[in-house]
């Protein structure tokens, strides 16, 4: 029903509001007219489901209202009016995120298809963001996967920090997804079409580590040939990720934490501050408390970082979601391998959730694809993982774990090594006939 | 005290022929009285054509609503001028939703404007769809998405062409309570 779509028409003759707002409403929408930019953006923060702009309005323009207005609703629709002479514009404001572009006068078979197309769009999106949610609280964010309570927590917090801009410290040993995690918060911010850089502080000696986070100007230091934009600058309007944040230099931590206070910016060999709109997520292995009672790390900075944790467990932790996990890259590395492979054995999941697993889940990711690419059966078996893996599982699986398990064990070696004779056997075990016979309805063994 | 008559203004020279019919129609259709004023000739005040000799008939219906002084139901012009609006290059009509005022053009609704020879049934069928439609709107009535319905928009005269004369199930409830 098109009763209960608002649409709102953003231009400065009132000819045009009043003439495109009559047609629209003969179509049965909702209609909403501003004269300008600004107020514009008030209406855009109530209930709008689709804008039609004109590009060209004094003060706030078309284009300025675009991306004003994706910073309130992301997902808006925005069909910019332009008149012949403003193509070019138009097709800017088709690079800033427009959804399409009418040239006035139109053809109203024209505008009506784009009108339809573009809350059709919407429409989709919305149901697809709908689906994701159903299955992300089912099974996780893309691949985070999970349905242990310790990662139902995780979802839920990623869920409720992801609407907000506080800064987050994600931990957990190497290899439990701390950056698809920063990745999953990103992409459920209201962000999520701003930019999301990465970089890895551990792997930079420092003063490479400086330049790749605050950027230079040409002829900063030797070799600095032209300027360049750092990764914060890079993040202006997204979300930045601090990996290993725990490795940064004393002197990196001061410079960060000047930026974390005051969101502004100076390029190496410049002294022109550059105003930065970046969401923070740092992650590490250590511990950070440890390494600020050492004196390694800042105290304050910590603060600045850790508005919010998030704790990742290690999979052994957690081992619930192993075949869950299990499968999941079984699916993707068959797809990726072309592979007719149906599933994986039951010895072989055993073993897989018995393994401790120190190189987490992406030792588990590793273990999969070998197992996939080695493959030569129906299925996955204990033969296709790594020797790691199966050295224990080949071991539990000779050494009971129960009193209950070595004692029927041992009853049909001796049974089958005395070819069913009772009373020999019996006898081996130095229990009576009788005992024997109630231990073996006890154990439900037949010959 | 509004007399329930829709009054039939012509905007420049309209074939008497056509008006009679037009009358009959709207008559027929609503069950109202139709009542017609003498030939209108637009002021200076409408903004001069553009597009090649196309007429802005937002600005058309503005200047009637202001200028006219009727004590009618609804106040129906129609014109032999091909009109535009602010925001689309061509239009078969225009009116205001909930409002008094409706304007058809005849100009494009001739078999004779695309080249073909001239049809009098096929022209006055386009007409009576166009002003229906238009009038319609006054009383409320939006665009219907049955595309057999009076109401379904048309962007050329194939969709006109198409249409029924005579309002949907849905449509037709609807103007019964409103007129």
């Amino acid at each position: 029903m098109k009763h209960d779509i608002n649409i709102l028409i953003v231009d400065d003759e009132l000819i045009v509001r009043k003439s495109m707002s009559n047609w629209l409403k003969e179509d049965g929408y909702l209609v909403k007219t501003c004269e300008d930019g600004y107020a514009a953006l008030e209406q855009i923060k109530s209930n709008i489901d689709l804008a039609i702009v004109d590009i060209k309005m004094p003060g706030m323009d078309g284009i300025e209202l675009l991306k004003e207005s994706k910073k309130i609703d992301p997902d808006l629709p925005v069909i910019i009016m332009t008149a012949y002479a403003s193509i070019d514009t138009a097709v800017q404001a088709m690079k800033e995120g427009a959804f399409d572009y009418i040239v006035k006068p139109f053809n109203p078979e024209n505008v009506s298809q784009v009108i339809e197309r573009a809350l059709k769009f919407k429409m989709l999106e919305k149901e697809n963001l709908l689906l994701r949610k159903e299955l992300e609280k089912k099974y996780g964010f893309d691949e985070i996967i999970g349905k242990s309570k310790k990662m139902e927590e995780i979802f839920q917090l990623i869920n409720t920090v992801s609407e907000s801009d506080a800064t987050i410290m994600i931990r957990g040993k190497s290899g439990t997804g701390k950056e698809l995690i920063a990745r999953a918060i990103h992409a459920n911010s209201k962000r999520r079409y701003g930019p999301l850089i990465a970089i890895s502080c551990g792997s930079l000696p420092e003063t490479l580590l400086e330049s790749e986070l605050f950027g230079y100007e040409k002829g900063a230091f030797t070799g600095a040939h032209y300027s360049r934009k750092g990764r914060l600058e890079m993040a202006d309007g997204g979300t930045l990720f601090l990996d290993e944040i725990g490795e940064i230099s004393k002197k990196t931590q001061v410079d960060l934490l000047r930026v974390l206070q005051e969101m502004v910016i100076y390029r190496l060999g410049s002294t022109k501050p550059i105003k930065i709109d970046a969401r923070i997520i740092s992650a590490t292995n250590l511990n950070l408390e440890e390494a600020i009672k050492d004196g390694r790390f800042r105290e304050d900075l910590y603060y600045r970082l850790n508005v919010v944790t998030i704790n990742i467990p290690p999979l052994n932790e957690r081992r619930e979601d192993i075949p869950l996990l299990a499968n999941y890259f079984f699916q993707k590395f068959t797809v990726a391998n072309t592979k007719e492979i149906v599933g994986i054995a039951g010895e072989a999941m055993k073993a897989l959730i018995d393994y401790d697993w120190p190189g987490n889940v992406r030792e588990l990711e590793n273990a999969i694809e070998r197992a996939v690419v080695v493959s030569k059966k129906k299925e996955i078996i204990l033969d296709d993982l790594p020797e790691t893996i199966t050295i224990k599982a080949v071991k539990t699986e000779s050494e009971p774990r129960s009193l209950n398990e070595f004692e029927k064990n041992r009853i049909l070696q001796v049974l089958n090594e005395n070819d069913w004779n009772i009373s020999k056997s019996a006898k081996i075990l130095k229990i009576d006939r009788g005992t024997l016979y109630n231990k073996l309805k006890k154990y439900r063994i037949e010959r | 005290m509004t007399d329930r008559i829709i009054t039939i203004i012509p905007i420049g020279e309209i074939d008497s022929s056509i008006l009679d019919f037009i009358s009959w129609s709207i008559e027929e259709t609503f069950r109202i009285t139709t009542a017609r004023l003498p030939n209108h000739n637009l002021s200076s005040e409408i903004p001069p054509p553009l597009y090649g000799n196309r007429y802005n008939s937002t600005s058309i219906l503005q200047h009637l609503s202001e200028k006219i002084s009727v004590n009618a139901l609804r106040l129906l012009a129609i014109t032999e001028l091909d009109l535009y609006s602010p925001i689309f290059s061509t239009l078969y009509g225009e009116a205001q939703l909930n409002g008094k005022c409706a304007l058809v053009s005849l100009h494009r609704l001739r078999q004779e404007y695309y080249n073909l020879p001239p049809d009098q049934t096929i022209f006055l069928s386009r007409f009576h769809k166009v002003v229906i439609h238009e009038i319609a709107h006054t009383f409320g009535l939006i665009h219907c998405i049955d595309k057999n319905c009076i109401m379904y928009p048309s962007s050329n005269v194939i969709d006109i062409d198409e249409k029924s004369p005579l309002f949907c199930p849905s449509c037709n409830p609807k103007l019964l309570s409103n007129i």
